[in-house]
């Protein structure tokens, strides 16, 4: 549809003058024309009528005297007006008097007219034509009649004329008015398209200098004004942010500037402060190092009991001191985003149980139940930051185990979802006010400073804890009631690992109960803690084993009387030691003397050691300390139920604990340290290891040192004069490579400096492990024990090590001479076992021996594939590493390498070593067996 | 003359002229208008005298109580001097011209009616003349009477009269 708005504004104006002004003429014209007509009949009849009367007057007498001459000349006088077509004279007789026709006149196209009574005509009206009769009334009487026939000819022509005339007048008239309104227009359409040409002008250049031209005083005059005022006030606002834009930079740059310097500043002070804790942490922790050891060392010399006590409380007061510190450092480190996590994959299961160990004994003194809770169908690897995770967990136990005096103490692990696990330490202690709940996790504040009095800390546990427990990516929460108990909670993203090696807690016993009947067996578990009843049920559910719950020793009883005389005997009882009333000893010796029922193996447990005479008494099968690890537990069970009755000797593996720390073998160890004190507990701890050391004051000294000779292990201090830990560590790695002395260099870092990257600088620079200071006796051997089972493979060491071998093994020193099995594995194994072991070890053999038999004949095989040659090479292989076969462990992995890369040319050849090599073992072996049975 | 003759021949043409002239008679009566003051009353009647012996004054008695205006016409035959006096219209029909004369002098010119019939002494005194032109009956009037008399012509009838000067 087309609109007026589109067109443009002179277009709108003229039509909006003309339009209404052409429809109004229109209208105007059409009416006057209706009333032009009307009123020109009107007229052209009253004309008509007033002649009529007019003849008949003036022919009265005409009439009365029937004077036709007189008649015809007053009708002849007609003949002027030409619209008169036809008159006539009528006497009183209505006898035609006298008649007048114009000439021009047609009187038979009317026939009516000649052949009607003038009283007819009188009556009717004609088509065409105007008609009047008139009568000739004088003195009352009618005399006669005159009549007028008017044949509109004039009239129509007349109209016809004007209405020829008007359209060219409208059409005049319109054009008269078009130009006017043209030019009318202008007014005001000038203007407004000035105004929007200067608008567009200033949308398009952007120039607000510009102006709208003229003064007006009507709205479109308002318009430009405002416009007008308009562009100068964006103009001066323009100006005004031009200048503010420039005072801005400047500012800016001022401001940069001063920030920058406060920045620097900032920055300065940090580094300072993160300098100034490095330097703390490294200077106090050097003297912690020499405090800790040397009171550790002179704790395992005979002292008296005061002496002893003094020393303990100097010990115990240096871990709380160092544990302070550490928590400083820590909360330092989150304060100034520093702390970062790592993703590395680790074992969930064992974090936790090694809490068991850690915490249980405390627990035990305390008198308080320590309940490990994982979810026995738990998948054990996960990928997260195993060290942070163990900090807030030991920091949230610790705590629960502080306030808590009696009842138990809970840990509680459950995967809520897949990548999702809640972590809960529940305890039974003395709660928190509400109020002061959220206070808890505020900095060095604990519930209230009496508290602090009466259990002393830093408070800074819990803070860090909810501080990496959020930078872990979850929330710590807490609900406790006073006097009633905690609850500490947090949810976190770990992401499980499902691989074979998440199963092999319990792979060994599988592979085990296959050869027995596992499912039949019977056990009774009896201990009056709920959970840890249920604890033991679940974990035994896992490997398809049932069992019977009792509470306590009585119920035991009755159990075991009832299954007696249904003769289904327990095989297996799982005791708690500590119970009230009747505890595992009492209830153990109680069983044992009732010789009618079927002795069934016992497995007691404990949170701490027991006299193993006691034990032995009442012919324990087995000893696990609380909280029970899955993994020991499987592993126990697996032994207990597979090994014959026979054995049932008390086998308390935690016995050989108190005097393991020491190494059968006297492995050189290069101590590269500086602090003359740090020097001394150094090598008193590796002493006391049974271990050689060696000193040596910087990196230089360790360089040439380690040029001369050869060492086992290599503990290398960061920190040292002329050149440092890491430097040296380098210049061997070099020395190495470049074949200058042999290599595999076992090289451990040593440092005070807990607050830097150090773990993974030194891990850069080469060193295989790190240790941080102060370290105690059990850190060290611990961190030594993976590098030092196995004797160094090069030749020259390896005859000193079968010597050496020989004086501290009495036992092999008849063996035959056989380079090819190192003999310390089989006899640390055999050390696990207090008394006989030959019976265990010749098992061990044998089983290898079949394993080497097997693959033999499947590598000599020459239909054999490559997959299945790979496969029982891959076995051999770490059964030979087991049991200390080291050339042939070589040999195979050799041999797998070379079918892994598929070079077919050396596997025939390997395989020729590894028979040559396997008959050298076999005879090693075949001897040792021989002389462990002549031996019992 | 042979025309008049013809007519009187024709039968009863003879009345029938006598009546037609006696028509004229009344019709021009009709168009004279008389002074205010000739008649007292609307109903007092119009005075016609006739004077001699015609078909026409025989004819003239038709016109008894036909209505001039308002007043009724009253046909009187005059006989002495004193009838005169009364007359608003005079019908004189004579030969003789002093007769003629006579009877003018006897009479009030200018508001009587003086009316002839085909006089030969029309010039020595009347007013109006009945006339028969081109067989046609046609009537004379006076042009000096006319200035002088107090009666109104009607311009209609004048329009038909020939207007003679004597």
């Amino acid at each position: 549809m087309f609109k007026i708005k589109n067109l443009a504004l002179r277009t709108q104006l003229i039509a909006i003058g003309l339009l209404p002004g052409v429809i109004a003429t229109v209208v105007i014209i059409i009416f006057i024309g209706f009333a032009q007509n009307i009123y020109s009949r009107l007229d052209s009849e009253n004309d008509l009528k007033t002649l009529a009367s007019l003849m008949a007057s003036q022919n009265t007498a005409t009439a009365q005297f029937k004077d036709r001459e007189a008649a015809n000349e007053s009708l002849r006088s007609l003949n002027a007006k030409s619209e008169i077509v036809l008159a006539r004279i009528y006497d009183e007789n209505q006898q035609v008097l006298a008649e007048y026709i114009q000439p021009d006149f047609n009187l038979d196209s009317h026939i009516s007219l000649s052949k009607l009574n003038i009283l007819e005509l009188k009556k009717g009206q004609l088509e065409d034509v105007l008609m009047h009769v008139e009568p000739i009334i004088y003195e009352g009487s009618t005399l006669g009649y005159v009549l007028l026939v008017d044949d509109c000819s004039v009239l129509n022509q007349r109209l016809l004329q004007q209405s020829l005339i008007v359209p060219i007048i409208f059409i005049l008239g319109t054009l008269f008015a078009l130009l006017i309104s043209i030019r009318m227009q202008r007014f005001i359409s000038t203007p407004l398209l000035e105004i929007t040409k200067v608008i567009e002008k200033v949308s398009t250049q952007k120039n607000y200098k510009l102006r709208i031209e003229g003064q007006r005083s009507d709205e479109i005059g308002v318009l430009m004004n405002g416009f007008n005022l308009m562009l100068e006030q964006i103009s001066i606002r323009d100006q005004s942010l031009q200048d503010h834009k420039e005072n801005l930079e400047t500012k800016i740059l001022q401001r940069t500037e001063e920030l920058t310097a406060a920045k620097d500043n900032a920055e300065a002070a940090s580094k300072a402060k993160s300098e100034f804790l490095a330097t703390m942490s490294h200077e106090i922790r050097t003297p912690m190092n020499g405090i800790l050891g040397m009171t550790e060392l002179l704790l395992t010399t005979p002292l008296e009991k005061r002496q002893k006590r003094f020393t303990e409380t100097a010990h115990q007061s240096g871990i709380n001191l160092l544990s302070i510190i550490n928590d400083i450092l820590d909360f330092s480190k989150i304060e100034s985003g520093k702390m970062e996590l790592e993703l590395i994959e680790f074992n969930l299961r064992s974090l936790i149980e090694e809490f068991g160990s850690l915490y249980g004994e405390t627990a035990h003194n305390k008198n308080i139940e320590f309940i490990l809770s994982i979810p026995p169908d738990f998948t054990n690897i996960y990928v997260g930051d195993p060290v942070k995770l163990r900090q807030v967990l030991s920091n949230l136990l610790n705590n629960a185990l502080k306030f808590t005096e009696h009842g138990q103490v809970t840990l509680r692990v459950n995967e809520i979802e897949n990548g999702k696990v809640n972590f809960k330490v529940i305890d039974t202690g003395i709660g928190i006010e509400r109020e002061k709940i959220n206070h808890i996790f505020e900095s060095f504040a604990q519930e209230d400073s009496s508290t602090t009095r009466k259990y002393g800390g830093s408070g800074l546990g819990l803070p860090i804890a909810k501080q990496l427990v959020s930078l872990m990516g979850g929330v710590l929460t807490v609900t406790s009631d006073k006097s009633v108990g905690s609850c500490f909670s947090f949810e976190i993203d770990l992401t499980p690992v499902e691989n074979d090696s998440s199963h092999l807690n319990n792979t060994s016993f599988y592979l085990l109960s296959e050869k027995s009947d596992l499912e039949n067996k019977h056990i009774l578990v009896v201990d009056d803690n709920p959970t840890n009843r249920f604890i033991i049920k679940e974990q035994l559910k896992e490997i398809n084993l049932s069992c019977d719950l009792a509470e306590g020793g009585q119920q035991a009883l009755s159990l075991l009387e009832i299954a007696h005389s249904q003769n289904t005997p327990y095989d297996l009882l799982i005791l708690d030691m500590h119970m009230p009333g009747f505890d595992g000893l009492e209830l153990a010796n109680e069983i044992r003397k009732n010789s009618l029922w079927t002795q069934p193996i016992m497995i007691m447990l404990s949170s701490v050691s027991t006299d193993s005479n006691l034990l032995k008494q009442n012919k324990i099968t087995h000893f696990l300390h609380k909280p029970v690890l899955q993994k020991e537990f499987y592993q126990c069970l697996s032994s207990v139920l597979t090994r014959p009755q026979e054995n049932t000797k008390s086998t308390d593996s935690q016995s050989i604990d108190n005097e393991s720390y020491h190494f059968n073998y006297p492995y050189r160890v290069l101590v590269a340290e500086d602090n003359p004190v740090n020097q001394q507990v150094a090598s008193f701890m590796l002493e006391s290891f049974g271990l050689h050391v060696d000193l040596a004051d910087n990196g230089l000294i360790a360089v040439e040192s380690v040029k001369s000779k050869d060492y086992d292990v290599i503990l290398m201090d960061m920190q040292m004069p002329e050149m440092d830990g890491l430097e040296a560590t380098s210049t061997i790695r070099k020395m190495e490579s470049t074949g200058e002395i042999s290599k595999g260099n076992v090289i451990i870092a040593l440092t005070a400096n807990a607050i830097d990257g150090d773990m993974q600088r030194c891990l850069q620079s080469g060193m295989d492990a790190y240790l941080s200071k102060p370290y105690s006796v059990i850190q060290l051997y611990e961190q030594l024990v993976p590098w030092l089972h196995i004797p160094r493979h090069d030749g020259s060491n390896s005859s000193e090590v079968n010597d050496d071998e020989h004086t501290i093994e009495k036992n092999n020193s008849n063996l035959v001479e056989n380079n090819s099995v190192d003999p310390t594995l089989l006899n640390n194994l055999a050390k696990l076992r207090e008394g006989d072991s030959s019976i265990l070890i010749n098992k061990v053999i044998n089983l290898y021996l079949n394993t080497l038999q097997e693959s033999l004949v499947i590598f000599k095989n020459p239909n054999a594939k490559n997959d299945e040659i790979r496969k029982s090479a891959h076995s051999l292989k770490s059964g030979s590493a087991h049991v200390g076969a080291n050339q042939l462990a070589k040999l195979t992995s050799q041999l797998e390498k070379a079918l892994i890369s598929n070079s077919l040319t050396s596997v025939s050849e390997l395989i020729q070593e590894i028979d040559l090599e396997a008959h050298n073992v076999i005879a090693y072996f075949d001897a040792k067996i021989i002389k462990n049975l002549n031996e019992t | 003359m042979f025309s008049f003759f013809s007519i009187h021949n024709a039968l009863a043409e003879i009345n029938k002229i006598s009546s037609l002239k006696v028509a004229y008679i009344y019709n021009i009566a009709k168009f004279t208008k008389w002074p205010d003051a000739t008649w007292q009353h609307k109903n007092d009647p119009f005075m016609l005298c006739a004077y001699g012996q015609d078909a026409v004054t025989t004819e003239l008695n038709t016109l008894t109580n036909k209505k001039v205006g308002t007043h009724p016409i009253s046909v009187v035959e005059v006989k002495n001097d004193l009838d005169y006096q009364h007359c608003n219209a005079l019908y004189i029909s004579t030969d003789d011209r002093n007769l003629y004369r006579y009877l003018l002098s006897h009479i009030n010119l200018p508001i009587v009616l003086t009316l002839t019939d085909e006089s030969p002494f029309f010039e020595s005194g009347g007013f109006i003349n009945l006339i028969e032109k081109n067989n046609k009956l046609r009537f004379q009037v006076s042009n000096q009477q006319l200035s002088t008399t107090k009666l109104i012509l009607s311009s209609k009838l004048l329009k038909l009269s020939i207007l003679v000067d004597n």
